[in-house]
């Protein structure tokens, strides 16, 4: 989908825990998510902490929206990893 | 460690007056078994049913399918952790009634706990187009249909009819114990041409929370970091199957321990090959650092045993896939050639994209086991065992639909053990 409306004009950008998996599709903007049930969030840290880590994944996916990119471009905010 | 195997062939099982063996006759006193059954105390009531090859039949709501085998000599007990200690299995005398499965039938309440990890419905039809999706369509099948009693736990449901199939198994094996078995096969891993290549067998679980186990030795592979194990605990019963996520591509317990590549890599252990073991490594970890990480070690565990080649199967579906892939690039990057079985997508008529989820250029040699992306049309059955309606799309909501009418399917998801990727199968696919 990410790869289809990008051609359309709309950038876009993929917040995912497998990023290798969208690299292997062709997404364009890949945002390093934290796991695959929870791909934007950590719940298990309290509550105020995990919505820093959710803020830094949607600033990282602006930024990601921001940037020009010709191939597949991980954004990653090593910071979000559990 | 050697294990000799002593399998008693079963044509035909009847409930009668005593649990006996009567030549290849199976006969079974039902109302012992049902007290055995219902002595945890979980259930209302049990229906017991025998189900054969042929019959206008179908099978509900599966759960475990475990085969009946006791030991009989040597250390440990069958299905170690559950039904005895801990103790280090694969050596002795096992006796297995051949061409038998017990298996529970129960509807687990729902619960509204949504997600993957929840029972999905599993189905077994005797006869017709879809006895070629069930590899239990050729074995004679003991049902358990189990009634449970309401307000219990997730976990408390889920031990207690696994410990119900495992001991009804171990009870109707107990019939072979003073005789002498018809055949016997010793599997031993003792190399007698040291020149052969050396060949490792990577068996990848499914392990991920209550309804989406694996355990071993009792104790559950959640967190598995893979470890190197004797193919003879494992045909010992070692690995017992909690798994009903999807019922087309899991392995039950009775798999578990007739596994067809360690029995091939054995039939020809010492010929073509030295099989030198099992690395048993988990898939569906939530993050793509531990799959790599788990995929390193299966490589390093693999090149510690100087492996020249490896075979890899892996169960479950979705993101599971990389563990595999990754291990796959992992091994022949050492030096270690490695070739898999592995289900194919490509929608219903089988060239859509992609084949598979993800792939690496590394895994150049691959066996399919079919698809079950293709829709399925089931004609009505004489008898449904194990309740009156199918449960479709538990994830979204659920439906239910009249078992024992025709069905159409979507895909063969419900079909147990139906893509099954240890190659327990009856499809094939085939590149052209």
């Amino acid at each position: 989908m990410a790869k289809v409306m990008e051609a359309s004009g709309i950038p876009v950008a993929l917040i995912t825990a497998l990023t290798t998996l969208a690299k292997d599709v062709g997404a364009p903007r890949i945002v390093q998510g934290v796991r695959i049930p929870h791909p934007c969030g950590n719940p298990a840290l309290p509550s105020d902490r995990d919505r820093a880590v959710r803020r830094r994944i949607v600033m990282m996916a602006l930024k990601a929206l921001q940037t020009s990119v010709v191939n597949p471009t991980s954004f990653v905010d090593p910071s979000v990893l559990i | 460690m050697r294990l000799e195997m002593g399998t008693f062939p079963i044509t035909e099982a009847t409930f009668g007056p005593r649990t006996e063996l009567d030549g290849t006759r199976l006969v079974i006193d039902h109302d012992e078994l049902a007290a055995l059954v219902l002595e945890n105390g979980f259930f209302r009531r049990v229906r017991i049913e025998i189900v054969s090859p042929g019959e206008s039949a179908r099978i509900i709501h599966l759960l475990d399918a475990i085969e009946p085998r006791i030991k009989v000599e040597g250390p440990g007990e069958t299905f170690p952790g559950f039904l005895g200690s801990v103790e280090t299995v694969g050596e002795g005398r096992t006796h297995r009634l051949g061409g038998v499965a017990v298996m529970q039938s129960a509807e687990i309440p729902g619960r509204g706990k949504g997600g993957l990890l929840m029972v999905r419905e599993g189905i077994v039809d005797m006869t017709g187009p879809g006895a070629a999706y069930s590899p239990f369509s050729q074995t004679i099948n003991i049902v358990l249909t189990l009634e449970l009693e309401p307000n219990f736990s997730d976990e408390e449901y889920d031990r207690t009819i696994r410990l119900a199939g495992l001991k009804a198994a171990r009870y109707l094996a107990r019939t072979t114990v003073d005789r002498r078995a018809p055949q016997y096969r010793t599997y031993d891993l003792t190399i007698s041409c040291p020149a052969l290549p050396r060949v490792v067998y990577v068996h990848q679980i499914q392990s991920q929370g209550t309804f989406a186990r694996t355990f071993f030795y009792g104790k559950p592979l959640d967190h598995l970091i893979p470890t190197l194990v004797h193919p003879n605990e494992l045909l010992d019963g070692a690995l017992v199957s909690g798994n009903y996520a999807y019922q087309s591509m899991k392995t039950p317990t009775w798999l578990h321990g007739n596994n067809p590549v360690i029995e091939q890599l054995y039939d020809r252990h010492g010929r073509d090959w030295n099989f030198v073991g099992v690395i048993l490594s988990r898939g569906h970890f939530y993050g793509i650092s531990e799959k790599q990480h788990s995929a390193n070690h299966v490589a390093k565990l693999a090149r510690m045993w100087n492996a020249d080649g490896a075979m890899i199967t892996w169960e479950g579906g979705g993101n599971s896939i990389i563990e595999a892939m990754l291990t796959i690039q992992a091994l022949e990057r050492a030096g270690i050639k490695t070739t898999a079985i592995s289900y194919e997508l490509g929608g219903a008529d089988g060239t859509g994209t992609p084949l598979l989820l993800y792939s690496v250029p590394e895994a150049d040699a691959l066996v399919s086991c079919g698809t079950y992306e293709r829709p399925l049309r089931l004609p009505s059955v004489k008898r449904v065992v194990g309740g009156r309606t199918i449960r479709c799309d538990p994830a979204k909501g659920g439906h239910h639909l009249p078992a024992h009418q025709s069905l159409q399917l979507d895909t063969s998801l419900q079909m147990y053990c139906g893509t099954n990727q240890v190659g327990f199968g009856r499809r094939r696919g085939i590149d052209f």
